[in-house]
């Protein structure tokens, strides 16, 4: 990171600080008020005005001028542009007009598919990533993902070989550059589309002078017109023009000596570690009557129970059996999914899963692995389709947060260190009561080629890897 | 490319041979060059009294050897061959030493067919192509890929911004509570939770602090257990006598921090003190010892 980032540091952090102060304040005006604030904050923050537009040392002020040069030439909503009604900004593109060759890649780069089923060309992937995937230089963490994790992203039901796109350096074929789609259908608002989930964009941090990026996300725009799809989807810690919506991150501790050490957690004035093991504690055992791992029998009615739970959200996908066995089927090391039948009638009432992505902690003497478990997708059949009511929210909430107190002691029997989860879907009627504490990070929820009314973080129902 | 960059900057030095160089960086230079155009050095050793001819060989053998085992120490490097890591140190020796060499392009007939490759784009018929090679521009990097892997990485200002690893979102770590903004630094507070040398500083200063309690009823001692640092345990039992069996508020002796936070090196060492009491409850009836996981 650049001289001058650093010195930025400490005033980034004292806005975050004032931010909070302010929610305080907030929190004893009127709730008409309150509501009317958080949009009026919520908008300034994306639209970049001041406030706390930059609170959070991942959420960077947007764009180099090379960045704004490209991100002009694209069909996305623009920073200042005020969305009164969805739709696609280009037409859909008729097959034969579509480039039919690749676009031109600088001299002495070549374009590659990386086979994600070989594990020669998988560890490459691999390779690239852990030492490249990373949004600034003096981070002490650093993603550290698996193989078998990146097999279980790259490859789920209707994946194309076409849509893993590689770049190497001609002269000695190293894999310098890589993007990634995944086909999904998607709803926004009322309007389901088949849409491409763009990730794991990632250039060698050493090339990136070369400018690769933009020739990537032209590419593969190329290849999903090629398969019929005009949309796409994606997520990133940088603001670019222009989020749908802001999410925060937001950690249980389960190890909080650990997190302490290794500089994830802090603890504050007057805090013991003694005490705060003691605050962090969890149950040895869950509590959750009928609660196991999800079997393929149970395939059909999680489809059914998560699409339903969706339906409350203004963008979510929309997911199929082949979809609910892929993603949701525990795989060890990588994701774990659970359901809760009720014992009488064998039904499916409830269902949650999570995913490991561990990161590197660099320059630490005693740890050296940081084990992340990520809230995954969820479903509860509680207040399901009751109209809404304070009393509906409630116990939705008090069912929520029994099967997250589940999750959590089930993470922490896998030996996770801390459980993740943004404030999307109803995150945040439990994360409070279960401990969760803010973090200093926030991802952004993008839309490529199509114009949506901005949504408020508890109406996403989307979660990407 | 990186080879006429090479050959340039060496064929300079030879043209300049007048330049008053420390020996010092001559060898190196001369270590770089052999092993960039004629590889490891399969010289017999020369004879002790053979002073240059002997400063020569051991700057190249140790050039080879400094290489391989930089190479072994970088996963990213592996590819990358003895002469072309060589190559690269010779011309950033050059570049460093400011002797006044700089790389003219049209040396090299590669560079000029490159360069009339990127001067200039013209409508391709293309939109969208037209507009990437607009967004692109004008090749101004002379440094190939190759050379700028096999370099060690130094973030450049101003391009970490392009969108290269736009889909990553960093990760993120809990915020900082907001009191810490507030956080004075006084004695106590460094004394508490700081090295041991500040420790040392406070009770110098003062050194009533030894049995003093803060508002928590803990003493210096129970904060050095609680935080495991066993320096400052060993320091304030040994030269300052604190009291081991101290109880805080909620009767918890230092004894109960090592164990509820887990610090057995320290337990060990409490438990060694003369005139330490195992048998102490704290207010909710535990013995400190019961609180081991």
């Amino acid at each position: 990171m650049s001289g001058s980032d650093k010195r930025n540091a400490a005033p980034i952090d004292n806005k975050a600080l004032t931010a909070q102060r302010f929610e305080q304040e907030l929190a004893n005006a009127p709730a008409d008020v309150q509501d009317k604030l958080r949009l009026l904050l919520q908008q300034m923050a994306l639209a970049g005005v001041g406030g706390d537009a930059d609170a959070g040392s991942s959420s960077k002020v947007p764009k180099s001028m090379e960045d704004h040069k490209f991100w002009k030439t694209q069909p996305v909503v623009k920073h200042d542009e005020v969305v009164e009604e969805d739709g696609p900004i280009e037409a859909d593109v008729p097959l034969e007009k579509v480039r039919a060759t690749p676009y031109p890649l600088p001299k002495e780069f070549e374009w590659t598919l990386v086979d994600v089923e070989d594990d020669k060309e998988i560890k490459e992937l691999y390779e690239l990533l852990t030492l490249n995937y990373v949004e600034d230089d003096d981070a002490m963490f650093r993603f550290d993902y698996s193989a078998e994790f990146l097999k279980w992203a790259l490859l789920p039901p209707g994946w194309k070989r076409a849509w893993h796109i590689g770049v190497r350096v001609a002269s000695n074929k190293k894999l310098v550059a890589f993007i990634s789609g995944i086909p999904q259908d998607v709803r926004v608002h009322d309007n389901v589309k088949r849409m491409v989930e763009i990730n794991f964009l990632c250039v060698h941090k050493k090339l990136r002078s070369k400018r690769l990026a933009p020739v990537l996300i032209k590419e593969v725009t190329r290849r999903t017109h090629l398969e019929g799809i005009f949309q796409a989807v994606y997520t990133a810690g940088v603001v670019l023009p222009k989020p749908v919506t802001r999410c925060r991150y937001f950690h249980r501790s389960l190890n909080p000596k650990k997190l302490v050490e290794i500089g994830f957690s802090h603890l504050g004035r007057n805090m013991t570690m003694a005490r705060l093991i003691k605050l962090y504690k969890l149950k040895a055992e869950t509590s959750t009557p009928g609660l196991r791992l999800i079997e393929e029998r149970d395939v059909a009615q999680v489809k059914q129970l998560l699409n339903r739970y969706l339906s409350g959200f203004e963008f979510a996908p929309n997911f199929e059996e082949e979809d609910v066995r892929h993603w949701f089927i525990s795989r060890p090391g990588v994701v774990w999914g659970y359901v809760v039948e009720n014992e009488e009638t064998k039904e499916i009432t409830d269902f949650f899963s999570f995913y490991s992505l561990p990161s590197t902690v660099i320059n630490n003497p005693t740890h050296s692995t940081l084990n992340a478990a990520y809230s995954f997708y969820y479903a509860t059949t509680t207040s399901l389709g009751a109209e809404p009511s304070a009393e509906a929210t409630q116990q939705k909430k008090e069912r929520l947060s029994a099967l997250m107190t589940d999750a959590l002691i089930l993470a922490r029997q896998n030996d996770f260190d801390v459980y993740n989860a943004l404030d999307l879907m109803d995150n945040a009627l439990y994360t409070e009561d279960l401990k969760f504490g803010p973090g200093d990070g926030y991802l952004h929820f993008y839309l490529y080629n199509w114009r949506c009314r901005a949504i408020e973080t508890d109406k996403i129902g989307l979660v990407m890897l | 490319m990186l080879a006429d960059r090479f050959k340039s900057a060496s064929a300079f030095m030879a043209a300049n041979r007048k330049l008053n160089l420390p020996s010092s960086t001559k060898l190196a230079l001369y270590a770089d060059f052999k092993l960039a155009t004629e590889g490891p050095c399969t010289q017999p050793r020369p004879s002790l009294i053979e002073f240059e001819k002997s400063a020569k060989w051991k700057a190249w053998k140790e050039a080879e050897a400094a290489f391989l085992k930089e190479q072994g120490q970088d996963p990213e490097n592996t590819q990358d061959t003895l002469s072309t890591r060589a190559m690269i140190s010779y011309i950033q020796r050059v570049e460093d030493g400011q002797w006044g060499w700089t790389f003219d392009p049209s040396e090299s007939l590669t560079l000029e067919l490159s360069s009339t490759h990127n001067t200039a784009f013209s409508s391709t018929g293309d939109q969208d192509l037209d507009e990437l090679n607009e967004y692109l521009g004008v090749d101004k990097d002379e440094i190939s890929a190759e050379e700028l892997l096999a370099r060690p990485y130094v973030p450049i200002q101003g391009q970490e911004m392009e969108s290269a690893s736009m889909t990553a979102s960093g990760i993120s770590t809990m915020a900082r509570p907001e009191e810490d903004d507030l956080e004075e630094e006084d004695v106590l507070a460094s004394a508490k939770k700081g090295s041991i040398e500040s420790l040392r500083e406070a009770i110098a200063a003062d050194p009533s602090l030894v049995s003093a309690t803060d508002d928590m009823g803990m003493t210096l001692l129970h904060w050095a257990c609680d935080r495991g640092q066993l320096d400052k345990v060993k320091a304030l039992v040994e030269e300052y006598h604190a009291d081991v069996n101290a109880q805080d508020l909620e009767g918890m002796t230092p004894l109960h921090y090592v164990y509820m936070a887990g610090w057995p090196e320290v337990g060990t060492y409490i438990k060694s003190v003369p005139g330490v009491d195992l048998g102490i409850a704290d207010h909710s009836g535990m013995l400190a010892e019961e609180y081991e996981d």
